[in-house]
């Protein structure tokens, strides 16, 4: 894929390497914001994988041995594990002068989170943020992959 | 709307009513920049 020819928006090569078991759309949905020359990209159901009979016995099993591992993830991330619709990962770019990657995390919650709650819970500070735009030359090849979990 | 967590190395954009969207590491606004892009 040559990104300085097609749409740093989309990232439909990387949506067709996707199981079959779920509707293109939804994907494409989920998946839009992926810029398409990144380098690489995991979506998870997560909520799928936590309905699942042996992901509650885990779940079980941590609450009575680290209770409070549970809480420590909803102050980190700001919502419970059982909130959680779909996690995906990105990693848009690599660069050599950076001191860590940058690394994306969106979290899909499966109904709407309460913002104001979470902003307290998180000990969130706003940013104010100008109108700063994009200008990447690069172009790389997408690996994508997409983990559909079986329960 | 874009917030700073309290530890300062990591930016937590609400995007909307259903996705928080996690930055972590450095260029959190280049970041942003690119993600915002691909929502247009």
């Amino acid at each position: 894929m040559n990104s300085r020819t097609s749409s740093p928006h989309r990232s439909d090569a990387s949506v067709a390497t996707v199981r079959a078991d779920e509707p293109k759309a939804v994907y494409r949905r989920s998946l839009r914001w992926i810029p398409a020359d990144s380098v690489a990209f995991v979506h998870v159901r997560f909520a799928e994988l936590w309905d699942s009979p042996r992901a509650k016995a885990v779940a079980t099993f941590i609450a009575g041995s680290e209770p409070r591992m549970m809480k420590t993830f909803e102050r980190e991330f700001g919502v419970p594990l059982a909130q959680i619709d779909r996690l995906t990962l990105l990693l848009p770019d690599v660069e050599a002068d950076l001191r860590e990657p940058g690394v994306v995390i969106r979290i899909t919650t499966r109904q709407p989170y309460d913002r104001a709650k979470l902003v307290a819970a998180m000990g969130l500070q706003t940013v104010r943020t100008g109108r700063r735009r994009w200008v990447g030359q690069r172009c790389c090849s997408v690996i994508a992959v997409a983990i559909s979990i079986s329960t | 709307m874009l917030f700073r967590h309290r530890r300062g190395d990591q930016h937590i954009h609400l995007t909307d009513a259903k996705n928080i969207t996690l930055l972590i590491g450095d260029g959190g606004a280049g970041l942003l920049s690119r993600m915002l892009e691909g929502e247009n």
